[in-house]
């Protein structure tokens, strides 16, 4: 048994690290698809001298194949390259954004998640209750209200009328409460409806109906029948939104001026500034790879049948 | 009705004069009941004239093995959930279910307990056995954490699981479905009930290991009433003391085992008993009877069995028939006389 858990664990990080080569190879694809980065740097109106000077330095006029194994040795030397406007190592303006975005994030799925999962077991658990309802119709409004809607409501109410909280920046705690609660809306609402379903299921199912014919108290069954078994999906949910949060936090940190790497991909998008578009997406798919990776093997250790199952 | 019926009529009243008082009666069991049903009947809330269960009327006593045979959509599963108290809050239950003498809604509720068909889909595939089996234990009797493994083992060891500790250690799908349902009947012991309602326990495992099941119950049975329910007439016959046979909702023939199989009574229960293969002698053509089993919300005024009956008087279209008879065998039939 253990044995066998040990091959699944290697087999699905193997899995994870060839996904990880594949990604870096369209992000390499895609860059030389968008465009010629001469032409992108250099604007159209730069003349033919300038522009072989510049293909040469940056080893654009050699073969396509020498290009991908360079770009392939850079990226595990950690090095994507120099970022056109800050004049630095590329990933190192990234990862120092990192820190913004990952403070917003974490407070944001912590909430999302809390919040989510107890309306979900609340909307399952009582349907027909005010709670229930209320809990199934706030879900509704989460999903259907855009974030960037949202932001300018409670920065309206919060910010401008009320003068409680700031309306953007990162100076204290203070300015992280209405982007952390306008990101988590959406994932709690998503995080609530695939709870609820979930729960739902379980407590439809035989193995509550005979645990109850025993005579199991019914906190007792939520708490070590139901949960366990929905947890499996509800696990699935969290891994997808913590693996987009990196990338998901984009609107929210524009609309809010959060200096985090959201808001640095929107300016470097705008700046044109390649190798700092280039390490955030790398980042961002490396991020979501690993999350999966990590649900993957959450599975193995919630459902004792998923270390059967598989080969 | 044929003659043959007619002839088959006579042999349970000659029986009556050889066992006298003896005999064990049809209904009423012998000494105070563990489980008495009267008058139930079962209904949607929502639409009261359909009825899923109509005057159900039996009583079973300690040590009993009670075969409840009917097909599928009869209403057996209906009766064991409403007697398990976990039936669905769709039903509404007319009618008196006592367990020793006490209603059902005063009764402890580990004074029965319950075994299914599929029993690995009764366990929690994500927990192990043991926790399970030690849950129950704890939640029953208040037993600290040691004490409930203890008992757990002693639990499974007496189901004939040698190794109780191994299997403990194990999660349901690891395990056979023989190996499940005794993990189940088990548990069904932790709870010392005074009756255990069998549904079906055996027939999804193979014809050993339901061997070994029967067996088992078999073995179990002289500190409880046993409610088993099945569609196979072979095994009520042989285990059980009693068998009713469950048509439409309603209980159209009840009687002692051997009695019902020698001279079932009602036609249905005939044409029950003519579609089994027999297993000696020459193979013969097996009958069913025409038609299929009414849906709950178009059952008539009569009879339900009129419309597939071949000795259908005229009464039988407007007036339902109730149970009557001889002690040890009684039936629903208004042709009995035919």
């Amino acid at each position: 048994m253990r044995r066998n858990t040990r091959k699944i664990f290697a087999s699905k990080i193997a899995r994870a690290l060839v996904t990880v080569v594949l990604m870096v190879t369209s992000v390499f694809v895609l860059m030389r698809c968008a465009g010629d980065p001469v032409t992108v740097l250099l604007g159209p109106d730069a003349t033919a001298d300038m522009r072989a000077a510049y293909s040469g330095e940056l080893g654009l006029d050699r073969p396509i194949l020498a290009q991908y194994l360079a770009y392939l040795h850079n990226i595990v030397r950690g090095s994507l390259g120099v970022s056109y406007v800050y004049r630095q190592d590329a990933l190192g303006v990234v990862l120092s954004h990192l820190p913004l975005t990952l403070t917003l994030t974490c407070s944001a799925l912590t909430l999302a998640a809390l919040a989510g999962v107890a309306a979900g077991i609340a909307a399952a658990v009582f349907p027909s209750s005010f709670i229930g309802r209320a809990c199934t119709v706030g879900t509704v409004v989460g999903l259907c209200v855009p974030s960037f809607f949202l932001a300018i409501v409670l920065m309206l109410v919060f910010s401008i009328q009320l003068n409680w909280l700031p309306t953007g920046g990162a100076e204290s705690w203070r300015s992280l409460v209405l982007p952390a609660v306008t990101m988590a809306a959406a994932s709690s609402a998503v995080l609530a409806r695939y709870t609820r379903v979930a729960v739902r299921e379980s407590l439809d199912s035989r193995y509550v109906l005979a645990a109850f014919a025993r005579g199991i108290p019914f906190w007792r069954i939520l708490i070590h029948h139901v949960l366990p078994n929905a947890a499996v999906p509800i696990l699935t949910i969290l891994g997808l939104l913590i693996g987009g949060a990196v990338t998901g936090s984009t609107v929210v940190e524009t609309v809010f001026s959060w200096p985090g790497i959201g808001n640095l991909f929107v300016t470097s998008v705008g700046n044109r500034d390649i190798p700092v578009v280039q390490a955030i997406v790398l980042l961002a798919g490396t991020a979501m790879i690993m999350t999966n990776l990590a649900v993957d093997l959450g599975y193995t250790w919630l459902d004792p049948r998923s270390k059967s199952s598989e080969t | 009705m044929d003659q043959t019926s007619s002839h088959a009529l006579e042999a349970p009243y000659a029986r009556t004069l050889e066992h006298g008082s003896a005999g064990r009666p049809a209904i009423a069991a012998g000494g105070a009941p563990i489980l008495s049903i009267t008058g139930l009947t079962v209904v949607l809330a929502e639409q009261p004239e359909t009825r899923l269960l109509e005057a159900v009327q039996f009583e079973l006593r300690k040590g009993e093995f009670f075969a409840l045979v009917g097909e599928s959509g009869s209403g057996k599963s209906v009766l064991c959930s409403t007697i398990m108290g976990v039936a669905s809050s769709e039903l509404r239950c007319l009618g008196d279910i006592h367990i020793e003498g006490r209603r059902l809604s005063d009764v402890d509720r580990r004074q029965r307990a319950m075994i299914y068909q599929q029993p690995s889909l009764y366990l929690n595939p994500v927990r192990n056995i043991g926790f399970q089996l030690r849950e129950t234990v704890q939640v029953l009797d208040g037993l600290s954490k040691k004490e409930a493994s203890e008992r757990a083992a002693d639990l499974l060891r007496d189901v004939g699981i040698n190794d109780p500790n191994e299997t403990m250690r194990k999660y349901p799908h690891e395990m056979s479905g023989g190996m499940n349902q005794r993990v189940m009947i088990a548990m069904a012991l932790a709870m010392k009930p005074k009756l255990l309602i069998a549904d079906e326990p055996t027939s999804a495992l193979d014809v050993t290991t339901q061997k070994q099941i029967l067996d088992l119950l078999e073995r179990l049975r002289s500190d409880m009433a046993i409610l088993f329910v099945t569609h196979d007439l072979g095994v009520a016959l042989q285990r059980s003391d009693r068998i009713g046979v469950l048509y439409a909702g309603q209980l159209v023939e009840i009687g002692r085992a051997d009695l019902v199989a020698r001279t079932p009574l009602h036609p249905y229960t005939r044409a029950l008993f003519s579609a089994v293969p027999p297993l000696s002698g020459r193979p013969r053509r097996l009958h069913s009877p025409a038609g299929s089993l009414p849906e709950p919300t178009q059952r008539q005024a009569g009879c339900n069995f009129a419309s597939r009956c071949s000795g259908r008087l005229d009464i039988c279209r407007h007036t339902r028939p109730t149970l009557q008879g001889i002690p040890q065998q009684v039936v629903a039939c208004h042709n009995l006389e035919a």
